[in-house]
């Protein structure tokens, strides 16, 4: 078995003055894989997920990236946040250089990249446009074609497409895992739909009050397409997993 | 080529600013604080550009604007300028703090403060005031220090009439019945007059109490040390002077450019004759302009004691000097 | 009336203005007091014609200009550092409001004597008057970013220095230039009341000596040509401010 990419081991977290929100974590990313965290609101889910990025520090417990300690956010975790957070006064072309240009003058290699992600996105015909002139599902591909203009090696994702409708919500699922196969990339996807963790994880961790309860393989085929939303071994995987869901509240 | 002939101008450039500094240095700078700006009362002082009256004596002349005499003498003490252009009401209230002034020409000998009231008011002479509501420019103005003094020469105290606020336009109030009477000066009653006051009794400062409207004065080191740069000054001022009073007709044609108020050349000439005539006295004729009254100023001082607005004693024999007056 | 709202102002003016001159000859006023649109509109184009109120209009231009340029680059700087430490603000902030509260009028005699008379003590009193706006606006702008923006440049590695200047300020430009408009307003009033006291040339002493001379058609004039340069001013504020503030518009 490969060594895992993102190694976390008994992390907990407390906010000064709150009750703890993350208790003794175990979990790991192999390279390449696809992971979701489902959980209901308040869970701890997207807590763990800026622990993993660093952008927080574990009370107990160590994080790590290719078995180095996370000590602070860094170019090689790509990170998507809940609203796409583009700046409004920045092209989409630069929207997307950002993470070049806070560390450097951008080259015209650059330059070539950041087309070539918003291209995979469909998105050509608005390099020189500003975000407030594009739809919500348009801003979150921006998103996150800057998150991987680095090339990160993971990708964290806090919920991006819940803002969405339906069918955008499809397409950019189709698209991210297009990208992500091509890349290799890891991808820890934080979402609170179910239908949308089964159909992009290849494992899927449920949280609850700070812990994880379970953890389903989700052994579906790649590449996967439209046809397979509604095929009986997803939705088998589905009820599995809403099952295990409604375990915890009962519990 | 293009490069030589730049390093060439802007040598020559150099050259001339250098060469106009030198000739400015040689000249000795005198600042006067006035009390005003740039009106037509002092075309004199205004025309230095064209006719270099203090240029001549070696003198580079700047005039300093202010607020009233009080700010006059403050520019002064405070040595942002060399001469103040001031009333002597803003002289007795520096003595009387203890300051060390000179008093070294007279520039107005007659005193151009006047109260106007209309004539439908019945109110001819100064006892008249009693009770009656008088307006002046501003708290600070020889407007209101004059009318003290008319008010104590008649026997009357600032307790005896109401003293209203009614700044510069002065006869607006006048003549809408707001104030029963105002203290003004000579050229503010000349161009009352223009602007349809109508008809008016006047009472003039001049006849209770002739003192100065203005005078010269110094720090007391500065006439020390400056002995004759005051002297030519003096000379240049007495010329200045002179020339308005022999050509008044140019004088009002020059305030027309070089006086903020000087748009109408009609007007000028009238406020010029005005200042000619006020520059002129019977001690005048004899010793020549600027001719110091000691006596008038004395008298001055006594009656500012009297009426509270200073608290001194001021002799002041050991104030005016008649030195540097330039005579006939 | 919504339509047209700008040929609506205008035939307001024209009406006002045609009551304003029968008013004066049937309530015979005298000029002193309330003088004619058309003495005014004549007093205000014999000046122009004659060349007599362009040095002034130039003057107070002048002052305005430099006292808004240091106005604005104090209340910026001022609201960013202030912005940026809270024990700095803590510290300056009473002083800055003792600043404003300050009639500025009582300072001009004694910035005269500090600074030498002329144009100097005018672009200090403007730059007084016109920073606050300045400072206040910048302050809170640099404030308001959200913490997901915040996090973002975190996430990205971005220096102190460079969340500053590259989200903090573009974010709050917004209220940055909002703040702007209101120094120009107040920059104008403070170059000509700073004229006020001890200045020989600029509208602000035009007005002092038209009010000597008695000429009240010319102190109209004056004030006439103060509100026009205002109006001229805030439009130029609001068109660039329009031309920056495009990209943060939702217009497609």
């Amino acid at each position: 078995m490969a060594a895992p990419f993102l190694d976390m081991q008994q992390v907990s977290y407390t906010f000064p003055g709150w009750p703890p929100v993350v208790q003794g974590v175990d979990w790991d990313i192999a390279p390449g894989e696809f992971h979701c965290l489902v959980g209901r609101s308040g869970c701890g889910k997207t807590t763990l997920l800026k622990l993993a990025a660093g952008l927080l520090q574990p009370d107990a417990g160590t994080v790590s990236l290719q078995g180095q300690a996370v000590r602070a956010p860094g170019p090689g975790t790509g990170f998507v946040f809940q609203q796409p957070t583009l700046l409004d006064w920045l092209t989409v072309l630069d929207n997307v250089l950002l993470p070049v240009t806070l560390q450097r003058t951008p080259t015209d290699a650059d330059r070539a990249r950041a087309e070539q992600l918003l291209a995979q996105m469909g998105l050509s015909a608005y390099l020189r446009h500003h975000p407030r002139q594009l739809s919500g599902g348009q801003q979150s591909r921006v998103a996150i074609a800057r998150a991987l203009l680095l090339d990160p090696p993971i990708l964290l994702m806090d919920e991006p497409f819940a803002a969405l409708d339906a069918i955008t919500r499809e397409e950019l699922q189709d698209e991210l895992q297009a990208m992500c196969r091509a890349r290799g990339t890891s991808v820890f996807f934080v979402t609170h739909d179910i239908a949308e963790a089964v159909y992009l994880a290849d494992r899927v961790a449920v949280m609850d009050a700070g812990r994880i309860r379970h953890d389903i393989r989700v052994e579906l085929p790649r590449p996967r397409g439209r046809d397979l939303r509604y095929g009986a071994d997803f939705n088998a995987i589905c009820a599995e997993l809403r099952h295990a869901m409604d375990g915890e509240g009962v519990a | 080529m293009k490069r030589h002939l730049l390093r060439t101008l802007a040598a020559l450039a150099l050259g001339a600013l250098c060469t106009g500094a030198w000739a400015q240095a040689k000249l000795d700078k005198v600042t006067i604080a006035g009390w005003g700006g740039p009106i037509s009362e002092i075309t004199n002082l205004l025309v230095e550009p064209d006719k270099g009256f203090f240029r001549a004596q070696g003198i580079d002349m700047v005039y300093m604007p202010g607020a009233g005499g009080g700010d006059a003498v403050r520019n002064l003490l405070s040595g942002q300028a060399d001469v103040a252009f001031t009333d002597p009401g803003s002289l007795y209230a520096a003595l009387d703090k203890g300051e060390k002034l000179r008093v070294i020409y007279d520039i107005y000998p007659q005193n151009i403060f006047n109260v106007v009231a209309l004539k439908s008011s019945g109110i001819s002479k100064p006892a008249d005031l009693k009770g009656k509501k008088i307006g002046v420019y501003s708290l600070s103005s020889g407007t209101l220090t004059n009318l003290q003094l008319l008010l104590n020469q008649a026997g009357l105290s600032e307790k005896d009439v109401t003293i209203v606020v009614t700044g510069l336009l002065n006869f607006a109030p006048l003549m809408q019945g707001q104030v029963d009477a105002t203290a003004a000066t000579d050229t503010g009653l000349l161009v009352a007059r223009a602007k349809g006051v109508g008809d008016v009794n006047v009472m003039e400062v001049r006849h209770s109490l002739n003192v100065s409207s203005d005078i010269f004065v110094v720090r007391e080191e500065t006439f020390q040390q400056k002995k004759d740069v005051l002297k030519r000054f003096l000379v240049a001022y007495r010329d200045s002077m002179s020339w308005m009073i022999a050509q008044p007709q140019e004088a009002a044609a020059l305030a027309v450019k070089r006086a903020i108020n000087g748009q109408n050349e009609a007007v000028n000439l009238e406020v010029i004759k005005l200042r000619n005539a006020s520059s002129v006295s019977p001690l005048t004729q004899k010793s020549g302009l600027g001719a110091i009254d000691m006596d008038a100023l004395q008298k001055g001082a006594d009656a500012w004691k009297k009426i509270g607005l200073i608290q001194r004693e001021l002799k002041m024999k050991d104030v005016v000097s008649a030195d540097l007056l330039p005579g006939k | 009336m919504t339509k047209y709202p700008r040929l609506f102002a205008f035939a307001l003016l024209i009406i006002l203005l045609l009551a304003w001159e029968w008013a004066v000859s049937a309530f015979r006023f005298s000029p002193l007091v309330l003088p004619a649109p058309s003495v005014i509109g004549a007093a205000l184009l014999r000046g122009l014609q004659t060349g007599y109120l362009w040095p002034h209009i130039a003057q107070t231009l002048l002052e305005l200009g430099l006292g808004l340029a240091l106005g604005v680059a104090l209340g910026f700087a001022g609201g960013v550092l202030l912005g940026e430490s809270p024990t700095l603000r803590r510290v300056l902030m009473p002083y800055v409001v003792t600043s404003q509260v300050i009639p500025k009028l009582a300072l001009v005699p004694l910035f005269i004597v500090w600074f030498g008379f002329g144009t100097v003590p005018t672009v200090v009193i403007t730059a007084l008057i016109c920073f606050f706006p300045l400072l206040e606006n910048t302050l809170t702008g640099i404030a308001q970013v959200d913490a997901a923006r915040l996090e973002l440049f975190r996430m990205l590695g971005a220096t102190r220095w460079q969340t500053l200047w590259r989200l903090k300020v573009p974010a709050g430009l917004p209220a940055i230039l909002a703040g702007l408009r209101v120094a120009v307003v107040l920059a104008l009033v403070g170059a000509v009341v700073g004229e006020f006291i001890g200045a020989s040339k600029g509208l602000g002493a035009l007005i002092i000596a038209a009010q000597g001379s008695m000429d009240t058609p010319l102190m109209f004039a004056v004030l006439l040509l103060i509100t026009v340069i205002g109006l001229l001013l805030y439009e130029a504020t609001l068109w660039l401010e329009r031309r920056l503030l495009q990209p943060y518009s939702s217009n497609l």
